[in-house]
Formats: structure tokens, sequence, C-alpha cells
């Protein structure tokens, strides 16, 4: 349980707090000129739902501890892995990223920077695509054993 | 209970694939910021060739980081404060493998006989802020591509600027006309141009007609030096007590022709 907490307030931190353009707490030790045209690059960088989708991770990576070899494991990680790959798809834009660079922020500089990036995208969806099948795999291996328990209890009954 | 060896494999496989992602960002990342900090921009120079004023400016980098760098290319357009092209111009492609130098020439064309004539004279005799524009695009490695485009003022000088005329001295020449020296100064506070031509001109009185010339006179300052001297001419004796007269001062340049109304004040 302590684990579980300590790993939910840690992601809560890097998945929502850090990255919540409104009313992240780093913006708040900037000078207000640089934090307010930071919110507003980060706005045009950061989608609004990243970070509800991070509190979803947050909430998802609290119970996947909580129920840690049980048989729903399994099922949690496949819903984790399908949302973190959701969070990286947005976090990527699709793989193509548009960054504006708000007059203010740097001195005498506005502009636009576009990163297409969507091989590197997939590279790291690919750590939540094999996590959905290691969640299948563990539910499929639960479901086996289930089996297992039940021929075992009914062949020494 | 042991975990299925399936599941450890994908485990491994996992712990495998966030590590080459991350890696991979960070050689990225190593790659543009290392190389970022070696460019080094060299002396510009300028040159006239036709109607074509170019700036050229060599700029070197290298590659330090563990990927390499293809097309990076340069895009760079200048316009006025009312957002009129002025001058196009940009380098590249050129590629940097890893732990290569390059070089990355520069330039930026002026094409006179694309400017208008108020265009020129303002870009002649106006020191004002433009806008360039530059768009830089290139990859890393060919696993990711970007493109930056940036706004940021451009300084002009102007190669005629803070024209001022000191006080004429008249001294008698003949019955019609009297000789007059004016001094003269300017400014040529461009990067790039020197002023090389001649300047002439036409004394208007206070009536608006003409009164008096300046004889051609060649110029020839350098870059971000102040011309001074004395122009002279003739001028109608029966207008030559006149207090205030303006000076219509023609210059023609290996840049263009232009003129220049100052008041010259006994």
């Amino acid at each position: 349980m302590i684990l579980a907490f300590i790993l939910a307030g840690i992601d809560f931190f890097f998945l929502y707090v850090l990255i919540s353009p409104s009313d992240t707490f780093v913006l708040h030790y900037l000078p207000a000129n640089v934090s307010s045209h930071l919110a507003t690059a980060m706005s045009s960088f950061v989608s609004p739902t990243l970070p509800l989708i991070g509190l979803v991770i947050v909430v998802l990576i609290f119970f996947d501890q909580i129920f840690k070899r049980t048989r729903i494991e399994g099922a949690f990680l496949v819903v984790m892995g399908v949302v973190f790959a959701w969070y990286t798809y947005v976090i990527f834009q699709g793989g193509t990223m548009d960054l504006n660079i708000p007059g203010g922020l740097v001195k005498n500089i506005t502009g636009t920077i576009t990163v297409h990036a969507t091989l590197l995208m997939w590279l790291f969806i690919l750590p939540s695509l094999l996590t959905i099948v290691k969640g299948a795999l563990m539910l499929s291996y639960s479901n086996k054993r289930k089996k297992l328990v039940l021929v075992a209890q009914t062949s020494s009954v | 209970m042991t975990t299925p060896l399936s599941i450890r494999i994908v485990s491994v496989f996992i712990i495998v694939a966030t590590l080459a992602g991350f890696g991979l960002l960070g050689a990225m990342g190593v790659t543009g910021a290392r190389t970022a900090m070696t460019i080094n921009v060299g002396s510009t120079s300028s040159q006239v060739v036709g109607s074509l004023e170019s700036i050229s400016i060599p700029v070197s980098l290298s590659n330090p980081g563990p990927l390499s760098l293809n097309g990076i290319d340069v895009a760079i357009t200048i316009l006025d404060v009312n957002g009129t092209l002025l001058s196009t111009g940009g380098g590249g492609p050129i590629s940097l493998p890893a732990g290569s130098s390059g070089q990355l020439p520069i330039s930026i064309l002026f094409d006179l006989n694309e400017l208008t004539q108020r265009t020129l004279q303002s870009l002649a005799t106006t020191s004002e802020n433009l806008t360039l524009r530059a768009s830089l695009v290139a990859s890393v490695s060919s696993l990711t591509s970007f493109k930056a485009t940036i706004d940021t003022p451009y300084s002009w000088g102007a190669p005629i600027s803070n024209l001022q005329l000191g006080a004429p001295t008249t001294s008698a020449y003949n019955s019609t006309f009297a000789a007059f020296s004016l001094p003269m100064n300017f400014t040529d506070a461009s990067q790039y141009f020197g002023v090389n031509g001649t300047v002439s001109g036409t004394i208007i009185g206070q009536s608006g007609n003409a009164i008096g010339t300046i004889t051609s006179q060649n110029i020839n300052v350098g870059t971000q030096s102040i011309f001074s001297d004395q122009l002279s001419g003739f001028v109608s004796l029966t207008q030559a007590t006149q207090k205030s007269v303006t000076v219509q001062l023609v210059f023609q340049t290996s840049f263009g022709t232009f003129m220049e109304d100052v008041v010259a004040t006994a």
C-alpha cells in the first residue's frame, strides 16, 4: 500500500503537475514575465487532455500495485498499456509536434518549431504495446492456472 | 509459483524498448545541443554583381554528437516594416555525419531591380529595424526531422544616414553667379555597403525655383565610417542672400540613385 502511494505520487508529479500548463507549480518559481510566456508556449505544445490522461495513469498505477500478484493484475496492465500508448501518442501529437515561440519568451524572437517524429513516437509506444501483450499473457496464464486448480480440485474430490 | 518464461521475455523487451527510446532521445538531444554550441559565424562580406547586392555569411559548425545530421538547410527572407519582401537567401543543404565538421555558407541577395525606388530610397537613407525571417530544416539520423521558423528584428544601418549640411559660405564668381562652398557630412551606418559614386544637386530657393547647382563630386565611403567634405557650386547672385534654401542632393551610387532634400541655413 505504501509503495502504491509512493509510485502514484511520483507519477502524479511527472504526469500531471509538471505538464499541466495552467497551474503547474514549476511556473510559480519563474519570473512572472517568463512564466506567462512559457505557459502560452506550453499550451500550444501540451494538449489539454494530457494531464487528464496522466491522472488516469496515476490511478491505474496505484491500483496495479494494490492488485499485484492477483488475477486482475493482467487486466490492469492491458488497460494501463492502452492508456500509456494514448498518452504517448498525445505527447507526440500523432508524430508531428508544433511548438509556438511566443514573443517575449526568447528576447526578440518569435516563431514556430515543427518536429516530425513519427518513428520515435512508435519507439516510445512500443513498451506500452508490450505491456498490453504482457497483461494479456498474464490474463491467459491466470485463466490457465485457474482451470488447472479446478481440474486438480475436481480430481482430488 | 514462478512467472512463465513468455512473460519474463516480454518484461525484458519492455525494459529494452524503454531504454532504447530514452537512449535515442538522449542521443538526439546531445547531437542537436552539442552541434548548436559549435556554430560559429565568420566575418561577413558583400559584393555587387549587376543589380544583385549579395551578403555572404560564412558559418562553420561541427557535429560532435553520436548521430548524423542530414539535410541542414537555411532559408532567409528580410522584410521591411510594411512586410514588403526585400531580400531572400539561404544556404545548404549540407549533411554532417557524426564527428564531422562542415561549412554552411549563407548568402543574402538584394535584387535592386526587384525593389521599388521608394523602398531603395528608404533602405539607402533610413536606419531601421527590419524583420529577418529564418527557417532551418534538418533531420537527425533520418529518425526525426524538424523545421524551425523564427522572426527576429534585423537592425539595418543605412549607407547614407544622418545627412547634415553646414552653413554655406559664398564668394564672388562673376556678374551672374556667386561661388559657394557647403560642408556636408553623413554616416555610412551599413555593416555591408560602402557608398561609391557621385553627389550632385540643385539649390531650391524659397520661391520653389532652382537658383543654383552643386558641382558633381566623387564620394568614396567605407562601411561604418563618416564622410565629411565640402560641396561646391554656383548660385544666382540675386538669390545668394537668402537665409535658408533647400538643397536637393542626388547620390548616384553602385546600388542606385537617391535624392535627399536637406535644408541649409546661412
